[in-house]
């Protein structure tokens, strides 16, 4: 009955969200409506006319848009500067002056909040992985596509992301710097010799899971990978079904196998039960040797054998 | 010509000729695809590398992801061949190696793309082990009989001839081959075929039980193989956009049990009221499949906001065939005698259905305002029968000194329990932009887990977070962010699990503390603090802080009380000139956790004096410099970088009470320090680049490598030990190395 209250009261406060952003829209359309906009509009001029002042654009038709674009999108090279910076007739005939206002009559994505950038972008590349975009985690911490990505001055390899810079992690760690120095401790994945990115595990461009995971959880992102670890088994580790992170740190540890904390104290944070594992010990009792509580119950992610109960089997 | 295999554990040969074999096939898929592309103007680069490698590398360390080549190797194969409607690409990175990656993508822009990849990550995990066991096939590891009655005779013969075990590596090759098709038929239309094959090959240490006081380390035979498979289609129009997907994918291990001979025993000993085994069986990772249907929505609900909603349903089993209780054919016959039941069904049927549904609503009344309201759930719904098993055997072994804690008794049963849990969240947050870039955003959020079979019934989290952007300065910009969140917890039951597969009051021992909190479940209060900042003082400088903090406190009396990252980050980049760049970055972490114990041997030794406390901590220094330079623009440049990291750990604890109990009880009781662990890792690196024509660069670059480790789990883990003269590691560690490699590169594009 409890439950059912909630989610009646839950649905209808979407419901009284949803009608009152309607209501407020109306109200903000009509307002927009009454500002003056600009007497003069803009007409397209084409690439060509672009090129004269822009002569180093010239390259653009070696970019993945140039290429793409006419068959995916029907969109000419001649038609490709102004599809991102709008129509630029009143630009053009500005002549590189500065001094008259129709210079600035051009979409310079530098002087665009993130989230106008992201809205031009998005004409073209709503789907894909960027389906979850809005409302995402970067999005709302406006990131801006530019942010990692460079349109004619892309400084990754193959022409396909590009980049702003010369691969996925350096782009990531941009902002991300402690997950550089986190890569560098001696247990970790092989990102650092480039066998794995950033982007093996996560979507930058939004997602479905917590902290951008390409998957709906933690675990269905490591499993993904590492899929022994499945089961289900007979006997289960309780924390390691519901979350790998209980236990390890999967962007790098000085610990082995990416484990938070030395065995045996990761263990014995949850463990008080009589006998060893409540003993704090030291290095010359064998409960500790080599790799501690995981040499005898090595089948620490589950055991499918009918006397694995202590994970030993 | 018949071609032979090498049997055993040295499965060098047979990864060659595999590799040959897929090399072959790949060429034969490129040639074919190519054939008609390269008909006119392919571009074709060659990056040809020698290098020579000096110093102690024989640490596993040293290569643990990579092949390090010693001599002359290809590093990189391109062809591209790109028109105005086709294209072929092909990137191959150290081709033949045992890292290789080689890619090749064709199709028509715009409208087809076909992707083939196949790619190796090596794991050299140990080069020191050294074992005397045999692999037979199928993970049967087996000793000389001759050995096993010198060590049954005595234990202490082990230490004329453990010591000289034969040395085997421990790696674990993993080797991926993808497909994968795209196509557009229109600008809103995309369908994708996914086909992933992976192999996993080697072996891996692993440790095996005989009971209390004898462990034998064994190299765990690593066969396994995952096929993926995965289609998607989707639409993307203005105002609604939808997407279907379904995946499979199929886990296999090809060897399902371990089973070793002890070193100690020879044979089985006749059930009276204990069985010493000759060997031990435990299952290896039992096959599985996982089925996964998702659909996905995007829509414009008003002029100015989306939904995007979300659904997947994830359907996992496995069936393996159960192992009997035990290899010790004497308590098996015992069981037999006593006309007890064998295991209650031969499998485990285990079925899991993971449901994943989550909306997501976006509002942007204005340029400068924007409002997220979601709402998701995550349901993990464990169908696997729990099974009772009403005559369970625990061990291989039984003791005779033992209490019906550690041996066969008849009398004691165990039921398996199917875990599930379910997640529940809502959440909303407000974003509002003052003027470029200074913005604010203020959340919240409440998260439910609903759990079985565990302590807590469930946990309720409310999360408040606050964050700005802020530019104080033309040249400044700063995020700082604070998040609050508590925990509250619904009926734990410290031994609510125990009593169903760790009986309480079992022989002599007792169940979980009931004052201990396992910290995913305990109450929480969190403090989250981050602040990143950007500075642009000049047009040739830039320069970042992060500073960040993770708090929690537990509402616990055991177990975890609190823990605390700590964290700050500085780098800096400088461009003086188009052809200097400079850039230096350093970072500082710690990780720290605080706990609670207590020694408890029997009920009545449960004594609140002999608590002990802990104290872990890691601290992190982590240090990069580098600087390049254009000696002759677009001719000759440098640049050198040096990295370092050094992490630092200390496990501490103490007994804050004097202790109670007898002399021995006392012993055992004593908290200590455990030493400090250290790794300290160095690389120096420089290069020096000339383009001598066009189409030809030579490159020659030096690197220094030094990793040094201080672990006292590790450094004295040694095969045969006096200490413990009944155990038999495999000796297996990543000891430091030093290396000077010296390289010299050619590329060349045709």
């Amino acid at each position: 009955m409890r439950k059912n209250t909630r989610w009646m009261g839950s649905v209808l406060v979407l419901l009284s969200v949803f009608l009152l952003s309607r209501t407020l829209e109306k109200r903000i359309s009509a307002q927009e409506s009454k500002e003056p906009s600009s007497s003069k509009a803009a007409e397209f001029v084409g690439a060509e006319t672009c090129l004269q002042c822009h002569a180093n654009r010239e390259s653009f038709k070696d970019n993945i848009h140039a290429k793409a674009w006419p068959r995916a999108k029907g969109i000419e090279f001649s038609k490709s500067c102004e599809t991102c910076h709008g129509p630029g007739s009143l630009h053009a005939s500005a002549a590189g002056d500065k001094n008259n206002p129709d210079f600035f009559a051009i979409r310079n994505p530098k002087k665009l909040s993130s989230k106008e950038i992201a809205k031009t972008c998005l004409e073209c590349h709503k789907g894909g992985t960027r389906f979850h975009w809005e409302g995402s985690k970067h999005e709302s911490q406006d990131v801006s596509c530019l942010s990692c990505h460079s349109m004619h001055e892309a400084k990754s390899p193959g022409g396909k992301l590009l980049l702003a810079k010369a691969s996925v992690m350096e782009t990531c760690f941009q902002c991300h710097n402690t997950k550089k120095a986190q890569f560098q401790r001696s247990s970790h994945m092989p990102l650092r010799e480039g066998k794995m990115s950033c982007t093996d595990c996560h979507n930058p461009h939004g997602s479905v899971g917590p902290t951008l995971l390409k998957q709906a959880s933690v675990n269905e992102n490591c499993l993904s990978c590492h899929a022994e670890k499945k089961g289900p088994f007979l006997w289960e580790h309780a924390p390691v079904r519901e979350n790998c992170l209980n236990c390890h740190q999967p962007h790098g540890s000085q610990h082995d196998r990416l484990l938070k904390a030395k065995r045996p104290r990761l263990c014995q944070q949850c463990h008080i039960e009589a006998r060893h594992p409540v003993t704090a010990s030291n290095p010359d009792n064998l409960h500790l040797a080599g790799r501690s509580c995981t040499e005898c119950h090595s089948q620490i992610h589950g055991s499918n054998h009918p006397s694995g109960v202590r994970l030993q089997r | 010509m018949v071609r032979t295999i090498p049997q055993g554990f040295d499965s060098k040969g047979k990864e060659e000729f595999m590799d040959l074999k897929k090399m072959k096939m790949l060429a034969w898929i490129v040639f074919l695809l190519a054939s008609k592309s390269l008909a006119s103007e392919p571009i074709l680069s060659v990056d040809f590398w020698g290098q020579a490698v000096r110093g102690n590398t024989a640490s596993s360390k040293f290569d643990e992801y990579i092949d390090v080549p010693h001599g002359f190797y290809l590093e990189r194969l391109g062809l591209d061949k790109s028109g105005a409607t086709c294209y072929f690409q092909l990137d191959g990175f150290k081709p033949g190696l045992k890292d290789q990656r080689i890619s090749i993508e064709t199709g028509m822009w715009g409208l087809h793309k076909l992707s083939l990849s196949y790619d190796q990550i090596p794991h050299n995990l140990s080069n020191t082990a050294q074992t005397f066991l045999r692999n037979d096939g199928n993970g049967t590891f087996t000793l000389p009989d001759n050995m096993q009655s010198s060590l049954q005779t005595s234990t202490n013969n082990a230490a004329g001839f453990l010591p000289w075990s034969p040395v085997v590596a421990l790696r674990v090759d993993r080797k991926k081959a993808g497909v994968s098709y795209t196509y557009n038929p229109t600008g809103q239309w995309r369908t994708n075929l996914d086909y992933e094959a992976e192999k996993k090959e080697g072996n891996k240490a692993i440790g095996v039980t005989y009971g209390h006081g004898q462990i034998q380390e064994v190299p765990e035979p690593v066969d396994y193989q995952t096929h993926h498979l995965k289609f998607e289609t989707e639409y993307v129009g203005k105002d609604l956009g939808w997407s279907a997907g379904y995946q499979f994918s199929s886990f296999e291990n090809g060897i399902k049990a371990l089973t070793l001979d002890n070193p100690f025993q020879l044979a089985d000993v006749v059930y009276v009221s204990s069985g010493i085994p000759g060997s031990a069986r435990l299952t290896l990772p039992p096959s599985n499949q996982t089925h996964q249907l998702s659909a996905a929505l995007n829509a414009k609900t008003t002029a100015r906001s989306r939904l995007n909603a979300s659904l997947s349903l994830n359907f996992q089993s496995q069936n393996d065939p159960f192992l009997p209780f035990t290899s010790n054919q004497s308590i098996l016959d015992r069981m037999s005698q006593l006309g007890l039941p064998g295991l209650p069904q031969q499998s485990l049927d285990g079925k899991v259905y993971t449901l994943n549904g989550v909306l997501r609503w976006n509002w942007k009344p204005k340029d400068r305002i924007s409002v997220n309201v979601h709402a998701n759930r995550y349901s993990v719904d464990n169908r696997t029968p729990s099974i009772l098993f009403d005559q369970y055997v625990q061990y291989d072994t039984n003791f005779s000194s033992s209490t019906p804690t550690t041996g066969f008794n008849p009398t004691r049963s165990r039921r398996s329990l199917p875990l599930e849990y379910k997640k529940t969240g809502v959440g909303a947050d407000f974003y509002y932009s003052f003027t470029k870039p200074v913005s604010m955003k203020l959340a919240y959020d409440w998260e439910r887990v609903g759990r079985e079979f565990r302590e807590s019934e469930s946990t309720q989290e409310n999360i408040y977070t606050a964050s700005l952007n802020v530019k104080p300065f033309q040249s400044l910009v700063l995020r700082p962010s604070y998040q609050y969140s508590f925990r509250t917890v619904k009926n734990y039951n410290a031994e609510h699990v125990a009593e169903e597969a760790y009986p309480l009051g079992e022989g002599t021992s007792l169940g979980q503390l009931e004052a201990s909190r396992k910290y995913d479940q305990a109450g929480r209060k969190r403090h989250k603090v981050s602040v990143r900042g950007e500075w642009d003082p000049l047009d040739f400088m830039s320069a970042g802080l992060d500073y960040g903090l993770v708090k929690d406190d537990f509402e616990a009396e055991y177990g975890a009380l609190d823990t605390k990252t700590h964290y700050y980050s500085v780098d800096v980049n400088v461009n003086p000139s188009e052809r200097w760049g400079l850039y230096s970055d350093y970072t500082w972490e710690q990780m720290t956790i605080d706990t609670k114990s207590r020694y408890r041997e029997t009920a009545a030794f449960d004594f609140a004096d002999n608590d002990w406390i802990g104290r872990l901590q890691d601290t992190v220094h982590t240090f990069n410099m580098g600087a390049n330079y254009a000696v002759v623009e677009d001719k000759l440049d440098a640049d050198v970088e040096w990295g370092t990291s050094y992490a630092k750990g200390i496990q501490r604890s103490a007994n804050p009470n004097p202790l109670v109990g007898s002399a021995s009880q006392k012993a055992s009781a004593t908290a200590t320090d455990l030493p400090n662990t250290y790794t300290r890792f160095n690389k120096i690196r420089t290069a020096l680049r000339y383009r001598w024509l066009k189409n030809l660069v030579a490159r020659l670059s030096y690197e220094y490598q030094r990793y040094t480790e201080t672990d006292w789990s590790q450094d004295r883990l040694d095969v045969y030990q006096s200490l413990w003269n009944k155990s038999v590691f495999l000796g297996a560690t990543q000891p430091g190395y030093h290396a000077h490699l010296v390289s010299l590169g050619l590329s060349y594009t045709f």
